[in-house]
């Protein structure tokens, strides 16, 4: 049974403006940011939002998370309809904004989440284990304790990460924790997210740029454009969509070589920069290769599936 | 309502931690409230050597109004005022207000008390300690039942101060950003130091009715100095209970109708 279920969720923005040769009359002008969504998402599912800037994802994750109020449409997360904002839903629901800090900037980390700990009503055995967890997983030894000034990017979004999960909430929504962060801390993040979905069974919906995100924690995407839903289906199925060839990329070390890759029988390559590139079908790939492999030094050659964000760009493309 | 305690307790616990790390603020935060106290009992002084009475108040019945007054209002300012003023300022507009909605707590509270200020707290002292001196010197006999009307009077008045603040606050929602519209409440808090009776008809309906902040001071003062009128204590009471529902009323409107900022 899904545990998120949204039928026809729509949300428009009013924007009004004044005009001073229409003195007596406001301008409306009416934005569509989410547009007749349905969407279903089973327990312990991590589902991947894509969709260019302005696509509606984070206002779609607000509408679930009972932070905004749709235009129109229905929802049920848990069970109960997000924006009534009923109190058994909210303890277990959790929305982490990359963004926005909720932790007191003046503070040192472990003043604020004593206070998350009673909002949530947490008892102290749970909240002992949690922040235990969370400081191993999340390597926070050291840094709860200082203020949220003095902390780095990263430091930062682990503790709010620490703040949003002490509750053990059975839906998370996040919306783009990995922004601005460098490799390692967008790394223990998602390796945070990986556990935390795997041991718990933690709901989660995430939205992220960056295509690394989506690539390790996402089986499913759903893909916004426009405020509509454009996509909704795992994540290789959309490379099998969309790109259904695949690449085989030659390093050509001299003019010998790049005089063999222009006599290869294939219609569809191109050189670039000292790489000859291939794209072949599937039921070609076999012929392909063993023409490649009787011209080529084994250790020159690479096949590899399309880039996942190659395809996502062309799909947005298209769209627009 | 243990658990609003509660987190009342680690809030201002976290307040005082925030406040601590600023050298001198104590000390300055003192100085300038005894300064505020010196300069307002000269303005009074000076007035009053003019004058007997003011409305029918003496001297140091109208010294108790400022004094009650001042009480309110710096308790406010020790508790909620900064909250909502970051709320007409900051929340809306940066979508802070989002990580409120999605707490299992009743948000009008939460924003209200999410900003204390405990050295204000420090200033309840001084002008309660101000107004207990000018009970004791206007020479009018004050009896058990007048001080426990007062109390129960001056609890009333906190609260519909309160809601007068809120009522400034929620045209944030639609808004976005209401600017300077906080600072009303604070500054018709000023009528709060005067006897009704100084005020023109008009002013007085709108200040006793409309937006009741002088019903706030005048009525628990007028309990303590005078015998208790029933009918002005019910209309406290009723008033309050009026506003409370428009209060609620239009903060859930204001929820509704948030629309958040982008990320």
């Amino acid at each position: 049974m899904p545990i998120i279920e949204a039928h026809k969720i729509s949300r428009e923005y009013v924007k009004t403006s004044y005009n001073i040769r229409r003195p007596f009359s406001l301008a409306r002008e009416v934005k569509v940011g989410v547009n007749e969504i349905d969407l279903e998402i089973n327990e312990g599912e991590f589902v991947g939002f894509l969709g260019p800037n302005g696509a509606g994802k984070t206002t779609f994750l607000k509408i679930l998370s009972g932070i905004m109020h749709p235009t129109s449409g229905t929802a049920k997360v848990l069970g109960y309809v997000p924006w009534e904002r009923d109190y058994e839903y909210l303890e277990q629901m959790s929305i982490v904004m990359g963004q926005k800090f909720q932790l007191w900037w003046d503070l040192p980390a472990i003043d604020s989440l004593k206070l998350i700990k009673e909002i949530y009503k947490i008892s102290d055995r749970n909240y002992k284990k949690n922040l235990e967890m969370m400081t191993e997983i999340l390597s926070l030894r050291g840094i709860l304790t200082k203020r949220l000034r003095n902390m780095s990017l990263g430091e930062r979004m682990k503790c709010e990460l620490a703040a949003c999960f002490l509750h053990d909430p059975k839906v998370v929504f996040l919306d783009e924790p990995t922004i601005g962060l460098d490799i390692v801390s967008s790394r223990s993040i998602r390796n945070f997210l990986k556990e935390t979905n795997r041991k718990k069974k933690t709901t989660f919906v995430l939205t992220s740029h960056y295509i690394g995100d989506i690539e390790e924690l996402c089986k499913r995407i759903v893909i916004i454009s426009d405020g509509k839903k454009i996509y909704d289906d795992e994540l290789e199925k959309l490379k099998l969509k969309y790109a259904p060839k695949k690449k085989i990329e030659i390093s050509l070390q001299n003019l010998e070589d790049k005089k063999k890759f222009a006599h290869l029988k294939t219609k569809s390559k191109k050189i670039a920069e000292n790489r000859g590139i291939i794209e072949a079908k599937p039921e070609d790939i076999g012929e392909i290769s063993k023409e490649v492999f009787d011209n080529f030094d084994i250790e020159n050659i690479t096949i590899k599936d399309a880039e996942t964000e190659e395809i996502i760009r062309n799909i947005f493309e298209e769209e627009s | 309502m243990k658990r609003y305690l509660k987190i009342l307790s680690i809030l201002m616990r976290n307040a005082v931690i925030r406040d601590s790390k600023i050298p001198g603020f104590v000390a300055v935060s003192i100085l300038q409230e005894l300064i505020s106290i010196v300069v307002n009992i000269v303005f009074f002084d000076v007035i009053f050597s003019n004058i007997d009475s003011l409305a029918g108040w003496s001297f140091y019945q109208v010294l108790f109004l400022y004094a009650f007054s001042k009480t309110v209002a710096s308790l406010s300012y020790a508790f909620t005022r900064y909250g909502l003023k970051d709320m007409g300022a900051n929340m809306v507009k940066r979508g802070e207000f989002d990580f409120y909605l999605a707490k299992p707590i009743d948000t009008m509270w939460l924003v209200s008390f999410s900003r204390p200020k405990p050295t204000k707290l420090i200033a309840v002292l001084f002008y309660a300690a101000l107004g207990v001196f000018c009970v004791f010197k206007a020479g009018i006999p004050v009896g058990i039942d007048n001080i426990l009307w007062f109390a129960l009077l001056f609890l009333v008045a906190l609260i519909l101060f309160y809601f007068l603040e809120i009522i400034t606050i929620v045209p944030a929602f639609k808004l976005i950003r209401v600017w300077s519209l906080p600072n009303i409440t604070p500054r018709l808090s000023e009528f709060m130091r005067y006897p009704i009776g100084i005020f023109s008809l008009p002013l007085q309906a709108i200040l006793y009715v409309v937006f009741p902040i002088i019903a706030a001071s005048y009525i628990p003062s007028s309990a303590l100095f005078y015998p208790p009128k029933l009918i002005s204590s019910v209309y406290l009471v009723l008033i309050t209970a009026v506003f409370f529902i428009i209060v609620r009323g239009s903060w859930r409107w204001g929820e509704r109708n948030y629309s958040s900022a982008s990320s």
